[in-house]
């Protein structure tokens, strides 16, 4: 599922990264397949999410571009 | 010696580069570009000279700062690299590290944060990671000051060795094409750079179309067999290595929780609590620096001190030396009043740097541009533009400079055009004035004057966005949000002191050399066919009065084409409120009050409200006054671009202003001419160039930034 329609504080894993304009910029920011994020916060202008232990802001267009899915990667 | 720090935002970067030179370094702009450039000599050893890279998170032409700092390593060959990583999250910063090793520029790896991993009792094999890195590490604490034997470790550096790391089906390519690149440096990371058809290293390095074809028919083989593209296929590589070297190096690891950070952002970030929580910090930032320690601080300077301290003081020594007339009058109104005119706004300039460093520090500045973004973006601006807007109904300087919070180059520049177009307090004085003249001091004037000054920045916003220089994919907004903290107080001094400094020195000598200019221009002149100075109301004789007899019909569509009305707006350009005073002094009031209103009679006379309206429009949006423009100057760091703001900004007050006169004159007046026809026009003009849809082809923007 699209990013945006995760919960809040749940451990996600990435399944990946849809075609963007900052689709290589997103990965250089650690957006890659199998990588665990998490929702800290949804608002009104995008998404805070963790992503390799730093606090990403990113824009709702940006977020549905990045696909999830629910569990921990490293556990499975 | 040479030594350059590299390293991702928030990782201490700026810290380090402090702590390494001290007061021994130089702030400017990189060439062409509003990015900052830092330099320094180290404390220890004068002759090594350290530059600050901008804080990045890759080698990839995607920003600006990407692209400055691996054209500075490129291109100035540095002797050595810090690479500056934050210990307490290796995993991240080890994606920069890769690509800087990928150089073969002999590099030592300063882990940064040792206090708080002590404290977190977390440890690093620092033996293990030199061995996987094939670099030198030392654990370091920027903050604490503790930087070990970091600057020795650099002087025993060898070039650090090509390293094969990543899987062996994309070393193979790598190598393939590193051996087409026969003798040049930083074969390895050019080599990646080609496999990724990277434009700009292509570009730079004059790759031959052969090579390139290889490299292509390369990523394709590669992009088949995993299903993904190339670029892609390296940066997972990257971390598949990365995460096999921190797997061993972490001797104990601290596991993350909910930090203090993330509370305070459910709370400041919060769909319903974001933006009153906005506005009340926007209200104290404009309430401390604008209304009421601001203009303390100002009003001091500019009446006090270069009111009754010293220009009194300067007149008697000059009375009691016998100075001649002119050198006094030079001395008193043109060097001293120039130099009350750089100095008045310094004090408001540092209190607001104060300020935005607090806030800067503190990490709330992330956000703002965060929660505002999306709003802003609409008008080619950027979250962050609205704190030099709000700081600019104060004073344009302090708000232009403003701008330096904002990272993208063309939202900063699309700021720095706009923000003067908000009538900032020396403009009130003009609002006062036509209101009480002309509109017996209605109270919509000055409403109407933000009104114009907010609707000016939307549509200049809509409208530069579909330039060339502007045009683009607006960039998708992501960004990192640093975590809070307490900011320190040497780092918010340090920050205002190179802002503050920085202004006094650039903005100064553009402002002190035109109030040095108008001084003569209006007060000398002919008479009698003889040469000489004038008395305070001989203004009408002077060099201004007579350039303005030359040029004032250009006023004429506008309402106000008299010589008068034309000497009052060029001297508006010294400082706004001038426009007042100058009316004074025509009409034979030296000692008027703020607004004028002992010649309110006389001015009534020479002008309708609609052309009065048009004059007050026309002198809030054209260009601001010098000491403004000397801030645009400096912020834009590029001549061109100064003259391009300035002029769209004299152009556009031009049109706004023809047209109230005009359509106001039918409207009122009921007189339809020619010149009605061509508000007409400029009115379509202006419609078509806010609807256009832009020509959709890519283009390269002058920063160079990707969209």
């Amino acid at each position: 599922m699209p990013l945006t329609f995760a919960k809040v504080n749940e451990t996600l894993s990435i399944k990946k990264v849809m075609t963007t304009s900052a689709r290589s910029h997103l990965k250089d920011l650690g957006f890659v397949e199998g990588e665990n994020i998490s929702i800290v916060q949804k608002g009104n202008a995008g998404l805070i999410v963790m992503v390799k232990g730093v606090r990403l802001a990113l824009s709702l267009e940006l977020a549905s571009r990045i696909y999830v899915s629910e569990g921990d990667q490293n556990e499975a | 010696m040479k030594i350059a720090l590299v390293g991702n935002p928030n990782s201490g970067k700026t810290t380090l580069f402090n702590a390494l030179t001290g007061s021994n370094q130089y702030v400017g702009n990189w060439p062409g570009v509003t990015v900052e450039k830092k330099s320094g000599k180290y404390k220890g050893d004068k002759s090594i000279e350290i530059i600050d890279l901008p804080g990045i998170y890759s080698l990839s032409p995607y920003s600006l700062e990407e692209v400055i700092a691996r054209n500075y390593i490129l291109d100035e060959k540095p002797d050595a690299i810090i690479n500056i990583v934050d210990g307490t999250n290796l995993e991240r910063n080890l994606y920069l590290s890769t690509q800087v090793i990928d150089l073969g520029i002999p590099m030592v790896m300063a882990i940064n944060m040792a206090d708080v991993m002590e404290k977190r009792d977390e440890k690093i094999d620092t033996k293990k990671l030199e061995k996987e890195l094939g670099v030198k590490c030392v654990l370091i604490s920027a903050v604490k000051n503790e930087l070990n034997n970091l600057m020795e470790t650099l002087r025993s550096l060898k070039p650090s060795e090509e390293r094969a790391y990543l899987s062996d089906d994309v070393e193979e390519a790598i190598q393939d094409i590193s051996s087409l690149l026969k003798d040049k440096d930083f074969k390895r990371f050019i080599a990646i750079k080609v496999l990724e058809n990277d434009p700009k290293i292509i570009e730079k390095e004059k790759i031959e179309p052969g090579i390139i074809s290889r490299a292509k028919e390369l990523a394709l083989g590669l992009g088949q067999k995993y299903d993904d593209d190339i670029e892609s296929i390296i940066t997972s590589k990257r971390y598949d290595f990365i995460s096999k070297v921190t797997g061993n190096i972490y001797i104990k690891k601290h596991s993350a929780s909910e930090s203090i950070s993330d509370k305070i952002d459910k709370i400041v970030t919060n769909r319903i609590l974001a933006l009153p929580i906005f506005v009340l910090v926007m209200t104290l930032v404009y309430y401390i620096s604008v209304t009421t320690v601001g203009t303390m601080a100002t009003d001091w300077v500019n009446d006090v001190l270069f009111g009754e301290i010293i220009p009194p003081a300067v007149e008697s020594f000059l009375t009691s030396v016998n100075c001649v007339p002119w050198l006094s009058s030079l001395i008193l109104d043109g060097i001293v009043a120039g130099l009350g005119a750089i100095l008045g706004f310094v004090p408001q300039i540092l209190i607001l740097f104060v300020l935005l460093a607090l806030l800067e520090e503190c990490g709330y500045m992330a956000r703002i541009a965060f929660i505002m973004d999306r709003i802003f973006r609409k008008f080619g601006l950027s979250g962050k533009s609205f704190i030099p807007m709000l700081i600019g109904t104060g004073c344009g300087v302090p708000g232009i400079m403003a701008s330096r919070t904002i990272e993208n180059e063309r939202d900063r520049r699309m700021t720095i055009m706009t923000t003067t177009f908000i009538p900032c307090s020396a403009k009130l004085p003009i609002i006062a004035m036509i209101a009480g003249a002309f509109f017996n001091g209605a109270w919509w004037v000055a409403p109407s004057a933000y009104f114009l000054g907010v609707a000016a920045i939307i549509v200049s916003g809509i409208i530069l966005k579909k330039t060339k220089p502007f045009l683009g994919e607006v960039a998708p907004f992501v960004m990192e949000l640093p975590a809070y903290h307490i900011p320190t107080l040497g780092a918010v001094l340090r920050s205002t002191w190179e802002r503050g400094f920085s202004f006094i020195k650039k903005a100064g000598t553009i402002i002190f050399l035109s109030t040095i200019l108008i001084w003569f221009v209006t007060n000398f002149g002919f008479i009698g066919g003889q040469f000489r100075m004038l008395d305070t109301l001989e203004i009408e004789y002077s060099i201004a009065a007579t350039i303005g007899r030359a040029i004032s019909f250009i006023f004429i569509p506008l309402g106000f084409g008299d010589w008068q009305a034309t000497v009052a707006t060029l001297m508006g350009l010294v400082a706004k409120e001038n426009l007042v005073v100058t009316y004074g002094i025509i009409y034979g009031f030296a000692e008027a009050s703020e607004e004028g209103a002992e010649f309110w009679g006389t001015l009534a006379s020479s002008f309708t409200p609609v052309s009065a309206y048009a004059l007050l429009a026309f002198n809030l949006l054209c260009a601001p006054c010098f000491a403004a423009i000397g801030a645009i100057k400096r912020e834009m760091n590029n001549a061109k671009w100064t003259l391009a703001a300035v002029g769209y900004q004299c152009l556009f007050a031009y049109a706004v202003a023809l047209m109230i006169n005009q359509f106001g004159n039918f409207l009122v007046y009921g007189i339809f001419d020619v010149l009605t026809m061509v508000a007409v026009v400029i009115l379509l003009a202006m419609v078509y160039l806010l609807l256009r849809k832009p020509k959709a082809h890519s283009l390269k923007t002058i920063g160079g930034a990707q969209d």
